[in-house]
């Protein structure tokens, strides 16, 4: 029997193991706190993993600190979220970040949060099914008799 | 420091490893005579490609102190000077192959519509040669190096005898093909010199869509296996690693000598000398090069009496749409690697009967990224936060098709190189200040490529994604510099005869995108080939007749 969506998506959840957290972060924690409930309220877990999930605090972590005008942006972006936003409901922050699509650091979190995510092995394989950059005998292309006019 | 002088004379030095200098190399030791290679870095072992390092693995690979080849030289190495506001992105390649390690692999020949465009509408001047005179070498390419494609000729696009199987087109370029279709446009199959079965003792192609770090067992035309190793089998090849041109030399009379080359790393001094020169160190750098090499022969800069050498800088204007078509959304992900980059083209189109335009020459049309990629950064343009979000990426995902147009720029004097304003490298050398602009015929012609890309998507009925159709593009990204020592009839108005030979200086051939006249809207590496083989047929042949 062939491993459903799921099997392989459970198996890869299991190989993301967390290094990150075992190495100095750029962030504090009580940023990547923040940053963390971010990034899942952009990308959620579903039945698929979420950013979180799939490491994209760490992944964001690394790119600010290879850039510093960028982390400072950044950090003033995590500080205005306030302290409230811990506390608020999963759905209250979905609610928030909707109501403030334009906001440019909602944006630039945005973008990296998708960045980090779908090149992850969770994001790109699980998530959207990507299953290139293998070896192959024969290129088919498109096979749909439809779509042949 | 001392200066260290080889005293060897060598029948011809070349400076570069890329397409042309290649080229160069593998045709002129095939006839017998002995050349010494200067390269400005060293060889790209394939073993250590990033090929097949997934997406995620590359911060793991990072994070345990891996790197991939270093092909990009760095700009401390390699700096240049723009004015403010006015930004160029040059992309240089130090080491065996050059770009050719990581080109797009476009290969299409120029038309008499490109050759001839200045007779019909008077900017500039004409190519000094025609279509028949290089179809010839275009034919001696396309059979050496392997150039998959069709054979759907069109007059803005010759076709080729020789070409390998094209590759099926994916289902989002087969459906933009059909939308196109419905409105007149054509697409083809595109032309790559990616190698659909074994060529000439080099491998297949596998599929794996990552040609942009570099092929891992040779499979598309690199310079560096398809040229320079054969060339150095013959025994009549001899290549200096990390020797950094810095000027032509000359003797009395003005003619060339020899070359002055530093180490790039212990950047002690070098001169070799030469019966005859071959430049090809890429259009910015060659040119700098040349402008670099002033005597009391030539206080301009080599070759130069006629001040066009540095001036025409042409490079190519582009855009990029996306899209999503109805019939893929959702559907299962298919590997849509291919080749990497597209498998169809559409030739340019704009000169035909009952079109009109206000401007002059025209744009083709390139389709790279159509269906399922290594990522998904056009998602940051969709909309929305949250699982639904989610949700809307994964359906649009297989659907995605993107159009670049990518139009000719012409040739204008004063978009040009030159050299010392603009201070020193850290070798002593003055370097390359670049001054470019669009203008409006550039501007004209960028809103009819939008059109036209707009016009297939909304006949595809596809979701456009948001984009800015003031957005002209940052000059040079398209890696297709030319014209900066352009070749014609006149020597009055360009610097090199048709078999990319100085007017002013016999012994000097200057065989990269420097050479063209004009820029046309094609990539222009398949014709780099066929003019540097053209020319190196003429040199030997000149050579051995002591005429040089």
């Amino acid at each position: 029997m062939n491993p459903t969506r799921r099997d392989v998506l459970v198996t890869i959840a299991a190989f993301a193991a967390p290094t990150a957290e075992a190495q100095a972060s750029f962030l504090t924690a009580a940023e990547l706190a923040s940053l963390t409930l971010l990034v899942d309220t952009i990308i959620p877990r579903t039945d698929t993993p979420g950013a979180a999930d799939a490491g994209v605090p760490a992944y964001i972590d690394r790119c600010l600190a290879a850039n510093a005008e960028l982390a400072e942006r950044f950090r003033a972006g995590l500080k205005a979220l306030g302290a409230g936003w811990a506390a608020l409901s999963a759905a209250q922050r979905t609610e928030l970040l909707q109501s403030r699509q334009d906001d440019p650091f909602f944006r630039l979190v945005k973008g990296m949060t998708v960045d980090g995510y779908y090149t992850s092995r969770e994001g790109l394989a699980g998530e959207l099914g990507w299953h290139g950059n293998t070896y192959l005998t024969e290129f088919k292309g498109c096979t749909h008799p439809e779509h042949q006019r | 420091m001392q200066v260290r002088k080889s005293p060897e004379v060598h029948d011809v030095v070349i400076i570069g490893s890329g397409a042309s200098g290649g080229m160069a190399a593998w045709n002129l030791t095939r006839k017998g005579l002995r050349v010494l290679m200067l390269d400005a870095g060293t060889k790209f072992p394939r073993s250590q490609f990033w090929s097949h390092v997934k997406p995620w693995q590359v911060p793991e690979k990072i994070a345990a102190g891996q790197k991939p080849p270093q092909f990009y030289v760095d700009l401390k190495t390699a700096p240049f000077q723009t004015p403010p506001g006015q930004p160029f992105d040059l992309v240089r390649v130090w080491g065996r192959g050059g770009k050719t390690n990581i080109w797009g692999r476009v290969s299409l020949r120029y038309a008499d519509l490109d050759f001839a465009g200045a007779e019909r509408d008077g900017w500039e001047i004409p190519w000094p040669i025609r279509y028949k005179d290089l179809a010839p070498y275009y034919d001696n390419v396309d059979r050496l190096i392997g150039v998959c494609g069709g054979d759907d000729d069109q007059d803005s696009l010759p076709g080729s005898r020789y070409h390998l199987p094209p590759p099926p087109p994916r289902c989002g370029e087969r459906l933009l093909q059909r939308a196109a279709g419905k409105i007149g446009v054509s697409i083809v199959a595109g032309r790559r010199a990616v190698l659909t079965r074994p060529h000439n003792g080099h491998a297949a192609c596998h599929y794996c869509g990552a040609c942009g770090k570099g092929c891992d067992v040779g499979a598309f035309f690199n310079s560096s296996d398809y040229l320079i190793e054969p060339a150095l089998a013959s025994g009549r090849l001899r290549v200096i690693d990390n020797a950094v041109v810095a000027r032509v030399l000359t003797d009395d009379e003005g003619r060339a000598s020899g070359i002055q080359y530093f180490d790039r790393f212990t950047k002690e001094e070098h001169t070799v000398k030469a019966r005859v020169v071959v430049v090809a160190a890429s259009c910015i750098d060659s040119t700098r090069i040349l402008l670099n090499s002033k005597s009391r022969r030539h206080p301009n800069g080599i070759g130069n009496s006629s001040d066009v050498i540095g001036r025409y800088l042409s490079e190519q204007v582009r855009l990029h749409m996306f899209g999503f078509v109805p019939e893929l959304l959702g559907a299962p992900v298919q590997n849509d690697d291919g080749i990497g980059g597209e498998h169809v083209y559409m030739p340019r189109f704009n000169h035909r009967d009952g079109r009109k335009r206000d401007y002059l020459r025209g744009f083709g049309m390139q389709f790279w990224g159509c269906g399922a990629g290594d990522g998904a950064g056009w998602a940051k343009e969709i909309p929305g936060f949250g699982a639904d979000f989610k949700t809307a990426v994964r359906k649009r995902y297989p659907a995605l098709v993107a159009l670049h147009p990518y139009g000719e720029v012409l040739p204008y004097a004063d978009n040009r190189i030159t050299v010392g304003s603009a201070g020193v490298d850290d070798y002593g050398v003055p370097i390359a200040r670049i001054e470019f602009k669009y203008r409006e015929n550039e501007r004209k012609m960028m809103t009819e490529m939008y059109q036209t890309a707009g016009a297939i998507l909304k006949e595809a009925k596809a979701e456009i994604l948001p984009y800015d159709p003031s957005f002209m593009g940052i000059p040079g990204q398209a890696i297709h510099e030319h014209g900066t020592c352009r070749m014609g009839a006149d020597p009055k108005r360009s610097a090199l005869n048709g078999f990319c030979q100085m007017h002013d200086v016999k012994n000097v051939f200057v065989v990269d995108g420097a050479a063209f006249t004009t820029a046309s809207e094609k990539n222009p590496t398949l014709t780099i080939l066929a003019l540097a083989w053209r020319a190196t047929d003429y040199l030997a042949t000149e050579l051995k007749a002591k005429r040089l």
